[in-house]
């Protein structure tokens, strides 16, 4: 009798989505399937809106990284009024995605995974949470909350508000940075910077431990897809597009942004409402593709700062040759660039010129189509707009970093439930398992799903004619 | 806000808004004060300026494009246009975060302001706040005040006396920074509450009841009912 295990929602992750597990006659899984189950249309809801307007509303799609969906749509604007940012802006606008960028890593890294990295992925569900680790690592916790502190604290220095900054402006930044704001975000950095050094070397001491997950947690060959700079380091900011296949061979190079739909496609499946990118020239789904920080440093020549190129250099070591491939390795990246995130901040600060006054370049609509690129927390997000005469949008396409690694998340939990889950004898443990290698993405499904409260862990088995066979709930 | 509080900041969507939004954190002190700059994981007792006889926090928290859920943050606004007495710092905040639990270590109180979502619409309640780990979320990027102070707890090995002070809404529809006029009626009645635990000693605000004595893991619930409306 086949049966279906599904897992949801999906705990210690942004937003709400299933996991589905297709059990065989003898109880092992023949599938696996992510879904985002719920509608949210925010594409459809702009049109009409004047185009100024979308940096605010866009940002408003999501409560995790509006900062990005705020540089993103600001990028795209500043493509539509057909201007070059002045220098000091571009600086400012780096800063506050660095800062984002820190802080969300920390957040995934020491809020979202480290239960599972620091107390197994067998413990008792009850302990296995935060404050588990606080009380097996408190200086851990402590350090994750400092340091979330420290770019939080960064972005609403700059932003003046920590979830929807408006500072940030098409043609540049809406006010100058101030000596003492200056001040004070320089202050910051140094023991941000220790936090992460210390981090990640306590890090490096568990990555040995887990050779099997290393193994098992979505290390399938996939192609890579993120930003560069022009010399092809680590960029989170502008730069082009790079993609790379699993061998390590770069097949798309010094792409424009604008360029993206050459590259990407997009397919739709009827079990999400999340859509299914792939790289065009490969087709759909064979060009499945990663993005994130994984994607980045195996993309990148180098990182460009004293800490993180060392750190990048062991990264590579993780693996003989080649791309990192495992899923797993997701958080090492993160943990690296927190590292680039901190020194670079600190470099960006130190410029001569971050005090410049002129930080806006004023315009009004001269084209009718933009396109902006970022790099978020979780890869690469594009923001794509079309405007009338009257600067109104007419059409808005979105493509979300999470949406970028769908395929790839569920190939990784396809493998993961594979090698683990076991549908005769069913244990917590193998399904926080199946959970973990999502986690891994740190996806963050609000930009695509819209929920409101919570729900309860529901496992329900079925069995081939979709009658309830058995039910198990966790709070 | 209780009930809706997984809606607060994650739930975006199309608001009524300016594009230059007013609200923000508001606090008394300035950015350098509020940082701790030189504090390491250790949070710094003085954030709230020449040793003042206590130290109380207040965070008023809700989502300001869904109608009446922004009433903690404006509350928070209109506290911290002052005047306010020595040692008293005023947050205004979408959702409440882990690095508020720096904020909390150094406070001797905190008073979280949120909306309701079940009553009577208008009505204004006090209760005194404990602890609790149970309150976990599931999510990870807000908390619930009582979590919120078990991670003060658990990591600094200290919680200031909290209490959490609520105005039922009647609406929660897509508005931004406008409240209907029953919770506009409400706020007055929310900033006397607020302000009548702030000149408490920390044991019970001034002229009213005591609040019943911690009990580990429990969310006891000691409120009085100060105006109804409707």
């Amino acid at each position: 009798m086949s049966r279906t295990i599904s897992i949801e929602p999906v705990t210690r992750i942004e937003g709400h989505a299933r996991i589905s597990l297709q059990l065989d006659d003898q109880g092992q899984v023949q599938d696996a399937r992510f879904h985002l189950t719920q509608f949210r249309g925010f594409e459809k809801f702009c049109e009409g809106r004047p185009y100024r307007e979308m940096p605010a509303l866009t940002a408003r799609t999501c409560g995790i990284c509006p900062v990005s969906h705020v540089l993103a749509a600001n990028k795209a604007c500043d493509h539509l009024l057909s201007v070059s940012i002045p220098p000091t802006a571009e600086k400012l606008r780096r800063i506050i995605n660095l800062a984002q960028l820190t802080q969300s890593h920390a957040l995934s890294f020491f809020h979202l995974s480290s239960p599972d990295l620091l107390l197994g992925w067998d413990a008792d569900p009850a302990s296995r949470n935060i404050f588990g680790v606080m009380r097996q690592n408190p200086d851990l916790a402590r350090d994750g909350i400092r340091l979330r502190q420290i770019g939080q604290t960064i972005i609403e220095t700059l932003g003046g508000k920590k979830i929807h900054p408006t500072w940030v402006v098409p043609g540049g930044v809406s006010e100058a940075l101030t000596a003492d704001k200056h001040a004070v975000m320089l202050r910051l950095l140094p023991e941000g910077l220790e936090i992460a050094k210390r981090t990640y070397a306590f890090f490096k001491t568990l990555v040995p431990k887990f050779l099997d997950e290393a193994a098992h947690f979505g290390s399938q060959d996939t192609l890579f897809l993120s930003l560069v700079s022009p010399e092809g380091n680590l960029e989170h900011y502008d730069g082009v597009l790079r993609l790379k296949d699993a061998r390590g061979r770069i097949l798309e190079d010094q792409v424009p942004t604008w360029e993206y739909e050459r590259l990407v496609g997009e397919a739709v499946e009827d079990f999400s409402y999340m859509k299914f990118p792939y790289y065009k020239p490969q087709g759909y789904p064979k060009g499945i593709y990663r993005v994130g920080p994984l994607a980045r440093l195996n993309n990148a020549n180098a990182c460009g700062t004293p800490y993180a190129d060392v750190a990048l250099a062991e990264f590579r070591m993780l693996q003989e040759s080649g791309p990192v491939a495992s899923s797993f390795h997701y958080h090492y990246a993160r943990l690296v660039e927190i590292i680039f995130a901190l020194e670079m901040m600190e470099r960006l600060l130190k410029d001569p010129r971050i005090l410049d006054t002129r930080v806006r370049a004023r315009a009004r609509s001269n084209r009718d189509e933009g396109i902006g690129v970022a790099e978020a927390p979780r890869g690469t997000l594009m923001h794509h707009y079309r405007i009338d005469e009257n600067g109104l949008i007419t059409w808005v396409n979105l493509i979300i970093a999470t949406g970028h690694n769908n395929l790839a998340m569920n190939q990784a939990i396809r493998q993961v439930a594979k090698t683990y889950v076991d549908g005769n004898h069913l244990q917590e443990g193998m399904l926080n398992r199946v959970e973990a290698v999502i986690r891994c993405f740190d996806p963050c499904l609000s930009c695509a799903s819209h929920a409101f409260g919570q729900m309860p862990l529901l496992i329900e088995l079925r069995d081939a004619a979709g009658a309830l066979v058995d039910r198990l709930c966790r709070d | 806000m209780p009930g809706l509080a997984g809606a607060n900041g994650a739930v975006g969507g199309v608001g009524d808004f300016n594009t230059d939004d007013a609200l923000g954190a508001v606090s008394t002190v300035s950015a350098a004060e509020a940082v701790g700059a030189e504090s390491a994981v250790t949070p710094r007792r003085d954030d709230w300026g020449a040793d003042p006889p206590s130290r109380t926090l207040i965070i008023g928290y809700g989502s300001p494009i869904r109608g009446d859920d922004a009433i903690g943050p404006l509350a928070a606004e209109a506290l911290a246009a002052g005047p306010l007495p020595p040692g008293v710092r005023v947050l205004a905040r979408h959702v409440l975060t882990a690095e508020l639990a720096l904020d909390l270590a150094t406070a001797d109180r905190v008073i979280f302001i949120d909306a309701e979502a079940s009553g009577e619409p208008g009505a204004v309640t006090w209760q005194a706040l404990a602890p609790n780990a149970s309150a976990a979320s599931s999510m990870a990027h807000f908390l619930d005040p009582r979590e919120l102070l078990a991670w003060c707890q658990t990591l600094y090995q200290r919680a200031p006396a909290a209490w959490l002070v609520t105005a039922v809404g009647q609406s929660f529809d897509y508005a931004h920074c406008r409240l209907s006029p029953t919770a506009q009626g409400a706020l007055p009645t929310l900033l006397d509450q607020v302000r009548a635990l702030m000149a408490g000693s920390g044991e019970g605000p001034d002229g009213l009841p005591v609040i019943e004595p911690y009990k580990p893991n429990s969310f006891h619930r000691a409120s009085m009912r100060l105006r109804e409306t409707g």
